[in-house]
């Protein structure tokens, strides 16, 4: 499905928006049911693994109960299920995996999806509902006997006291020391033992929870009109609006001021080598991604052209025109193989297939073109975050002092004149080294006019490698106000806001960068994150498949991907969605290379 | 609540606990479940069995090359927080020979990091060597080097849990467990859920003795065998001189015909074990200590670090099948382990 058209195809979207939507009006109530209930682990907004219901734990109560000791292993349907395991290898490892956590524990795990929608339509008699799923379960449990587990549980005990640090420890010590007589004893209740834990931790959680509320995410919250806008068609101001954006770059950027300031050293005697020398070496932390990986010839037909035509300058108009991002990357890839030395199409290469959801492809790329211009600015700042993304953190860094020595070198020789030596090798002091140098140059352009948002993006993504989201989500707004039809940077802020579990934000940030690029695979493929977070699994599955769908050229047949560079983190995530979905049947057909058709049925991409 | 919990107190699982301590995650979030801790002996358990060193017998495929560079380059942070050398971790100079010239990946990748480093003349070469070199390496004394690393970890916060599993899901050992490491070792091969049957052990015999007046590292690597001598640090001057590499032999047993041709190979690679033996220069002169066999945990198609969803937000980490390496490349796997754990969800 090729979105060159633009506009009218919102109506496909439109369906899943509807849907969407209603969800999370429905999830809302059910987020703020949950929150009201005592036995909450963390409270934070949509991740609904860190509920801890009484249902979660009555299951968990199940799960250990099961798994005594070894004579359980004597059961028949076990040995059969480990003999399933063991000659069924890798692609069924899901499936035998529930069955595997079904085995050990007589009651599933609990399934989140199918409930939700029905629960939550019922409106105020959800706790009814709730209470009648729990009820046959307790009974269930009840009718089971608790068999006794090793002594271990007592060391548990011991050490669940969060008061205690040390002395816990050396609890452990003593107690493993005297264990071993113990261990055939049975004087330990795990049950017991385990549900004690579970009220202990929650009282304590819910007291840091208490003192923590935040009022305006309350009121937030309490306001429905802040969803997400019926109309897919959402203006730039709305959204805008909506992500709650004061008067930005003044207040900011003076912050920043201040934060830089504090960080001011001493000087020493220069030493230019060493500092780059030891950058270089954590470039390297890092296995090498090997070279890219061409599609086959017959795969693309850019590669045919006529010499007059310049693939490369195709690749342009396509990627001006909306065209698919694997489309784009076939004509530069063929650009590259009329000319290895293309630094520009190397460029572009590496940008659309990160923006593809291709990451490694578009990583090698990216390599390749500083290979060629160790100096591309471009090339440095989008490695720099694939680096993040995967979690090369330590490369990303150093990456990102080599953008800003290009673009700021009279910062970095300064900073280098005062700290030759590299000393911290860990990722703290890393980063800290490099947000120093952005800082300053941060500093540079105090005023909105001339600010860099490059600069602020570099930021923005440093604070991302530490957590410390709101500084990010601070730092892509700078940048947004400069570059506000940006798509990229719409779904950065979007991921920012997703990581502080902000997803409905994130949804309406990624949806912005959507509108503004439909085939932005990377978008969907964020979207897809998120709706599973918040228990979205359908609109998931379904922006997951849009994106994959994406990945489908004219001309090359089976309507199945391209053979290389295949998106593992699309299929790795559908997966997730249809394991929440409980839908074994729908599992089993993901597998790099599939075709999309059976899906088309239930899903609407 | 114990959000990371890893199965196995082997050198690797003690590695990847420390990576997921540098990336910032709470002590308290972290347990180690393990059948044998260290002070534990076991033919199951491996780790203190080992050798210990730095040394150029891994392949030279790009991830293990990364691996050793990484646990090469990092070790110094780790020896400094766990007090220094005495916590049983040391740097001796190791003359390395090959049979076989490596690869010149390997050479590369070594010559680029190796501290000291120097290319052993041709014609100072022993008879049959093809290549050589000298470099600092780094000695563990692995009973000694696991308790205090063991003992690191648990003053920070970490939970240990001594514990035999028989299915690796038991090892979710609460609903908050969001991520199992899968750091068995040899045991990935009978472990319930994982049964890797790539899994297979490497045998080694070693014979420990008394030498004060050794303190280096030489190797050599040939076609079919590994002989070496490896300075085992503060232990009272014990030399580890070994060695085997005996594909899918199983058991523990120790032999006496192994344990003499191990002094043989030995003395002859390095006379000075003999000619500088305060207790005489025969054979029969060296005070053995010990004669103990290991099984390497080793693994058809290399160590495997991988991640897989198993359940509902529930992920399963893989980091075994480090066979003779697993002290000298564990720092970089665990480092790879942990990144894939902590991988955000969302994509900038």
């Amino acid at each position: 499905m090729s979105f060159v058209g633009g506009g009218a195809d919102c109506s496909v979207n439109g369906n899943a928006i509807a849907q969407f939507n209603k969800h999370t009006q429905q999830d809302r109530s059910l987020q703020r049911q949950a929150a009201n209930q005592p036995a909450i682990l963390q409270s934070q907004g949509f991740k609904q693994e860190n509920l801890m219901n009484a249902r979660d734990r009555q299951n968990l109560d199940n799960f250990m109960n099961a798994n005594n000791g070894q004579n359980s292993f004597q059961f028949q349907p076990m040995r059969h299920e480990l003999n399933m395991i063991h000659n069924h290898q890798q692609p069924q490892h899901q499936h035998n995996w529930s069955a595997e956590f079904k085995t050990h524990s007589p009651s599933p795990i609990p399934q989140v999806a199918a409930p939700i929608a029905p629960i939550a339509k019922t409106g105020s008699p959800l706790n009814a509902q709730w209470a009648n799923e729990f009820q046959p379960m307790d009974q269930a449990v009840a009718r089971q006997n608790p068999q006794q587990m090793n002594a271990m549980p007592s060391m548990m005990m011991g050490a669940y006291r969060p008061m205690m640090s040390m002395p816990m420890m050396t609890n452990n010590v003593a107690q493993q020391q005297q264990q071993t007589p113990q261990n055939q004893e049975v004087q330990v209740d795990w049950d017991d033992h385990f549900k004690q834990m579970e009220e202990l931790d929650s009282k304590v959680e819910e007291k840091i929870e208490e003192a923590t509320a935040d009022p305006e995410e309350i009121a937030r919250e309490a306001s429905p009109d802040f969803v997400i806008d019926d109309k897919y068609q959402a203006t730039f101001q709305e959204v805008w609006d909506g992500l709650n954006s004061e008067a930005i770059e003044a207040d900011f950027i003076s912050q920043q001021y201040e934060d830089f300031k504090n960080t001011q050293k001493e000087t020493f005697p220069p030493d230019m080598s060493q500092w780059e020398k030891d950058f270089s070496r954590y470039v390297s932390t890092r296995a090498h991604f090997g070279d890219y990986q061409f599609e086959d010839r017959q795969n693309n037909q850019f590669l045919d052209l006529p010499a007059e035509n310049d693939p490369y300058e195709i690749g342009l108009q396509l990627m001006e025109n909306g065209a698919k991002l694997s489309e784009a990357a076939l004509a530069f890839e063929a650009a590259i193989q009329r000319d290895e030395g293309h630094i520009n199409a190397w460029l572009k290469l590496g940008e659309v297939q990160t923006q593809n959801e291709k990451e490694i492809a578009g990583i090698s790329a990216l390599e390749k073109c500083l290979e060629l211009n160790p100096e591309n600015s471009e090339a440095l700042m989008t490695l720099a975050i694939s680096y993040i993304n995967e979690g090369y953190d330590n490369a990303a860094f150093a990456t990102l002092e080599r953008w800003i020595s290009t673009k700021y070198p009279q910062i970095v020789d300064k900073a280098r004149a005062q700290n030759p030596e590299i000393t911290d090798e860990d990722r703290f002091s890393l980063n800290k080294r490099v947000t120093e140098l952005f800082l300053k140059a941060a500093q540079l352009s105090p005023s909105a006019a001339n600010m860099d948002a490059d600069v602020q993006m570099g930021l923005g993504v440093l604070f991302y490698a530490n957590e410390e989201f709101d500084k990010t989500i601070d730092c892509f707004k700078a940048a947004l106000s400069i570059r506000p039809d940006d798509p990229v940077l719409w779904n950065r802020l979007g991921a920012s806001l997703a990581n502080s579990n902000r997803s409905e934000e994130a949804v309406d940030a990624y949806f912005k960068a959507l509108q503004l690029k439909p085939t932005f695979v990377r978008a969907r493929y964020n979207l897809g994150v998120s709706c599973i977070n918040i228990r979205c699994y359908k609109e998931a599955a379904e922006h997951l498949l849009s994106g994959l769908s994406m990945h489908q050229v004219e001309g090359v047949e089976n309507d199945s991907t391209l053979n290389h560079n295949q998106s593992t983190a699309l299929t790795e995530t559908l997966k997730r969605a249809f394991i929440a979905m409980d839908r074994r049947d729908l599992l089993e057909l993901v597998k790099p290379g599939m075709d999309l058709t059976p899906f088309r049925k239930e899903f609407n991409f | 609540m114990t959000k990371y919990v890893i199965v196995g107190s082997g050198i690797i699982g003690l590695y990847t606990a420390y990576n997921l301590l540098l990336r910032g995650v709470s002590p308290r979030e972290i347990t180690i479940v393990a059948e044998h801790l260290p002070g534990d002996e076991s033919i199951n358990y491996t780790s203190p069995y080992a050798g210990g060193n730095f040394s150029c017998i891994t392949d030279d495929d790009p991830k293990t090359l990364f691996y050793d560079k990484h646990t090469y380059t990092n070790l110094s942070r780790l020896q400094k927080e766990l007090g220094g050398a005495p916590c049983g971790l040391d740097r001796y100079i190791s003359t390395e020979y090959w049979d076989t010239k490596p690869s010149k990946e390997k050479i590369e990748s070594l010559a680029s990091y190796l501290q000291e480093y120097e290319i052993i003349d041709q014609m100072n070469l022993p008879m049959g060597v093809a290549y050589g070199i000298k470099f600092r390496s780094w000695n563990f004394n692995c009973p000694k080097f696991l308790l205090n690393f063991q003992k690191y970890l648990q003053e920070k916060g970490i939970r240990f849990i001594k514990r035999k599993l028989t299915h690796i899901t038991q090892a979710y050992l609460t609903s908050s467990t969001k991520t199992v490491f899968n750091c068995t070792g040899i045991g990935a091969h009978k472990l319930g859920g994982v049964n890797d049957t790539n899994v297979y052990p490497t045998r080694g015999q070693v014979v420990v003795i008394k030498a004060p007046h050794i303190v280096e590292n030489v190797m050599r690597w040939g076609e079919d065998y590994a002989t070496y001598i490896i300075k085992r640090p503060y232990s009272k001057d014990q030399l580890i001189l070994g060695g085997y590499m005996q594909k899918d032999n199983w058991t523990a047993d120790t032999y006496k015909h192994e344990t003499e041709d191990i002094l043989k190979r030995t003395t002859e690679l390095f006379p000075k074990i003999l000619a500088d033996n305060p207790y005489g220069n025969d054979l029969k002169d060296l005070e053995i200590l010990r004669v103990v066999s290991g099984l390497r945990p080793s693994r058809y198609g290399g160590v495997r670090i991988e991640k897989s969803l198993v359940e509902h937000n529930k992920y399963l980490v893989h980091n075994y099948g480090a066979s003779g390496y697993g002290y000298q490349a564990g720092l970089g796997m665990g480092y790879e382990a942990v990144r894939l754990a902590l991988a955000r969800d969302n994509n900038l």
